[in-house]
């Protein structure tokens, strides 16, 4: 008995390890995301699904510093930074990414090796405290960037892959586009976004496109309740609760790692949206307003304290004013990433603890000062009732 | 570390089994007890290695308290307060982290008291070996302890295979088969029906339990109201979700332990298959309905006192049973129903004896098997008014939809305000929601369960080449489909 059990125990092993192994030996070599490494025998590539692609860039690219926003800075030209910045830049911005998916990236990347550099874009999720885009839940693919390297195949394991590893597949959704790092996923040569540049009546030729519709809605929204008085005002309770909450997430997922790795300088930059968004905030969502203050103030407190951290605003500069620079109520045109990085170099536009409140001020006094009825006017012109 | 997961399937497992045998060749006995334990720690650690020492404080202390035990006279009056030291050191441990934060929640409501509530994490498996030791100090205190080893101990209480949802282990019925000389080698028998298990619990789990998951979740935890099929559908689908689950976690901790010759206690025993409440506390999660039996029950008085104390603790053991569970109310409420349930049972059988009448099987499987499945809403549910939300639907309280399909042949139902269309669309139910529900079905009530069929007197019959192949595919699917991810179409536009 012992003899044939033993031969049925080996045939049970070669049968069930035998497909798991041409699978994982497939994957291994295929590796359409670099898991594991650089491509073999096809043209480097980078999948445009940078929650899933930044491991194998993380893992196999020259680089020592790093453009980690969201589509705020998709835009911003890794190779620009480098110049301005001096060191060694790649972009692996993550589209619509929330600080706790970036914080899981981040973590990982501070990890895996030395960085001198980080430009984080401060994108506004901190209102809703997000943890984890729906259409990409963290479940998805933070076992990359664990401290596990077993599991990461478990990234190939699905139908998709699955039927790029059978055809051996070189197309764009397997394997990504042959794209650099400088900003691989660029959308302002996408003519969908780049014709919304240049001011009203490109957004009214594309009254159709969600954003637009998006923006218009928002606007109307806002309009409404300030014309009725419905304008919430939330307690002082409701207040410090909100703004405890956002502090408390930008600490756990962002200010955790500028303390933690002194060794990096991190940029943090609150994204110049259009002044109709912030009058929005202001005129309207008083609580949302409350809170980004409060974020505001909390971080340039906190630039003045810690040595390898900066915070930049821009809603004291002008261009935020032009609808012009913008597709939608909040991204910016191309050539205000490049302005963005010059003043990083130059240092101006820095948050301090002795500044903030004249930011505030003024950056409060402009957006109350907007004028948003004519600004829904305008749409309502161009496009007629929606 | 899951069972279920890469690492402990290619990695750990092979690599502890290999190197324990490999040191019990060299006739290193101890060394290799002593890296099965090491073992048994880093996997209990991989989940969060800050419990560790939680872990190794519990059983130095319970072996501790049981040294004390077993060395005191057997009539000694001090044995007494050792015991209940012992077991108020696991129950207060239990309580600090599991129980902490329910207490005080509850007071704050019930006083208006605003005392702040601990966040306390709750360290995995602390239930199951909270009660293994208690088990220990009472078979301790019982004179039934004869070994003193620390090793031993410490082997009983964190082999990997038992430690983190068990089955609820007896110290001598592992000792006594790491210590036979016959279990330190390699037994291909055993690790053939090992492997066996462990995937026929690997399939349960990811497979079938899995499946099932998907309508349960979403039935009880996003569908903001359930038509009449759509709750039913919910709560079966949990009903066989849950069995699934646990007695597939149960198979494969029960095949790992047979790759090293350690039989593990049997949990689970068709349990749907059971024709009365009683049956069916003796068909599931048994080692638990064992130890509340022996432990709780029967220290309460069990059955031999007046029939209002049988059957105050009947209800107590199980109310209990059910907070064990987890710390809700909805737990309590599950258990205290199970109580009445045995309660009412008991008097049923009493009445049944006098009177020399039965109920027909059918109708007794019938009404079991949907009392249980009920009850699991109130298991499964998050709070009330989900446990609600579910039970008006299956009353029929929010309509009964028919598939849109079915307007031809039963049309004549509108009549009755019965309603065609998107029958099963708020659980995310699709056509193979029916029949996934019926296989379940068959496949608890029609097939012989895995002990069944692996401890039988003729299981050495599965112990060739063709099962061994066609298992070994139930194998790789399973795996593959246990470490499968989800891929979603880059929608790079979409922000």
């Amino acid at each position: 008995m012992q003899t044939k059990a033993r031969k049925a125990a080996l045939i049970f092993l070669g049968a069930a390890l035998l497909p798991l192994l041409l699978a994982f030996s497939g994957f291994f070599i295929y590796d359409p995301l670099q898991v594991y490494h650089r491509p073999w025998g096809r043209q480097t590539s980078l999948h445009s699904n940078l929650r899933l692609q930044a491991a194998g860039v993380i893992r196999h690219y020259p680089f020592d510093s790093v453009i980690f926003g969201t589509s705020m800075t998709e835009n911003t030209s890794a190779d620009e930074a480098s110049g301005l910045l001096g060191s060694h830049f790649v972009n692996i911005s993550l589209t619509a990414s929330d600080f706790v998916e970036r914080s899981i990236v981040l973590d990982y990347l501070l990890r895996w090796r030395k960085i001198e550099q980080v430009v984080f874009s401060l994108d506004s999720v901190y209102m809703n405290r997000r943890r984890g885009y729906p259409l990409f839940p963290i479940s998805t693919f933070d076992f990359l960037y664990d401290r596990n390297p077993f599991n990461d195949i478990r990234v190939y394991l699905n139908s998709h892959f699955a039927r790029c590893l059978g055809r051996w597949s070189g197309e764009e959704s397997c394997v990504g586009r042959n794209v650099g790092l400088d900003h691989p996923n660029a959308w302002f040569r996408e003519p969908e976004h780049a014709e919304r540049f240049g001011g009203m009546e490109n957004w009214c030729k594309a009254r159709d496109y969600y954003q637009i519709k998006d923006a218009y809605e928002a606007l109307r929204k806002a309009n409404g309740k300030i014309a009725s008085g419905t304008v919430n005002t939330p307690s002082e309770a409701e207040l410090r609760e909100a703004q405890a909450q956002a502090i408390r997430y930008i600490d756990e997922n962002v200010v955790l790692h500028v303390r933690s790795h002194p060794e990096t300088r991190f940029h943090l930059l609150f994204p110049p949206y259009s002044r109709a968004l912030f009058a929005i905030w202001y005129q309207s969502i008083p609580l949302d307003a409350s809170v980004h203050m409060a974020v505001l103030r909390h971080l340039a407190n906190l630039a003045s304290q810690l040595p390898n951290m900066d915070v930049y605003g821009f809603e004291g500069d002008d261009f935020p004013d032009d609808l012009a620079n913008y597709k939608d109520l909040a991204h910016y045109r191309e050539s205000f990433d490049s302005l963005i990085l010059k003043t990083i170099a130059s240092r101006r536009n820095r948050l301090s603890a002795g500044n903030v409140e004249d930011y505030i001020r003024v950056a409060s006094g402009k957006a109350r000062a907007f004028d948003l009825p004519a600004l829904q006017r305008r749409l309502e012109q161009c496009n007629g009732p929606h | 570390m899951l069972f279920t997961s890469a690492e402990f399937i290619l990695v750990f497992l092979p690599l502890v089994f290999l190197v324990y045998f490999w040191l019990n060749h060299r006739r290193q006995t101890q060394a290799g007890k002593s890296w099965l334990v090491l073992a048994s720690l880093f996997f209990y650690g991989w989940w969060n290695p800050a419990y560790v020492p939680l872990i190794l404080l519990s059983m130095g202390i319970n072996f501790g308290i049981g040294a004390a035990l077993s060395a005191a006279a057997p009539a000694g009056r001090q044995r007494v307060p050792v015991l209940l030291a012992g077991i108020v050191f696991n129950l207060g441990l239990l309580a600090y982290f599991k129980y902490a934060g329910f207490l005080v929640a509850n007071i704050d409501r019930l006083f208006g008291a605003a005392i702040p509530v601990p966040e306390i994490a709750l360290p995995l498996a602390i239930s199951f070996f909270s009660f293994t030791q208690i088990a220990y100090l009472v078979d301790c205190h019982r004179g039934e302890v004869k070994d003193r080893d620390p090793l031993n101990y410490a082997l009983f209480v964190s082999f990997f295979p038992h430690l983190i949802a068990g089955p609820i282990v007896h110290h001598k019925a592992i000792i006594s088969q790491f210590a036979s000389a016959r279990n330190l080698v390699r037994h291909y028998p055993n690790i053939v029906l090992g492997l066996f298990i462990f995937t026929l619990g690997l399939f349960k789990k990811v497979v079938v339990a899995d499946s099932f998951a998907l309508w349960a979740t979403t039935g009880f935890d996003q569908a903001p109201a359930l038509n009449f099929f759509e709750a039913w559908f919910t709560s079966l689908a949990y009903t066989f979700q849950i069995y699934f689950d646990f007695s597939g976690y149960t198979d494969m901790a029960i095949g790992a332990s047979l790759l090293f010759n350690i039989r593990l206690p049997i949990n689970f025993n068709s349990p749907y298959k059971a024709l009365d409440i009683r049956d069916f506390w003796r068909r599931w999660h048994i080692t638990l309905s064992q130890f509340l039996r022996d432990y709780l029950y029967v220290p309460l008085g069990g059955n031999r006192a007046r029939p209002a104390r049988i059957y105050t603790n009947l209800f107590v053991t199980f109310a209990l049973g059910g907070l064990w569970h987890g710390a809700s109310w909805m737990f309590v409420i599950w258990g205290a129903s199970h109580g009445a349930a045995i309660v009412l049972h008991r008097l049923w059988r009493q009445w049944g004896r006098k009177s020399g009448r039965r109920m027909p099987a059918l109708l007794a499987w019938f009404i079991t098997f949907n009392f249980v499945n009920l009850t699991w809403v109130f298991f499964r549910a998050k709070g009330w008014d989900d446990a609600m939300k579910v039970m008006k639907g299956m009353a029929g309280l929010n309509g009964v939809i028919l598939p849109q399909a079915a307007r031809d042949g039963l049309g004549f139902l509108q009549g009755w305000g019965i309603h065609f269309g998107a029958w099963i669309e708020r659980i995310g139910g699709d056509a193979t929601t029916v029949p996934w529900l019926a296989a379940a079905l068959i496949l608890a009530l029609a097939f012989r369960n895995s002990n069944e069929l692996f401890f039988a007197p003729d299981s050495k019959r599965f112990i060739g080449p063709g099962w061994a192949t066609a298992i070994a595919v139930i194998a790789s699917v399973s795996i593959l489909l246990s470490w499968a991810s989800t891929y979603t179409e880059f929608i790079y536009f979409n922000f």
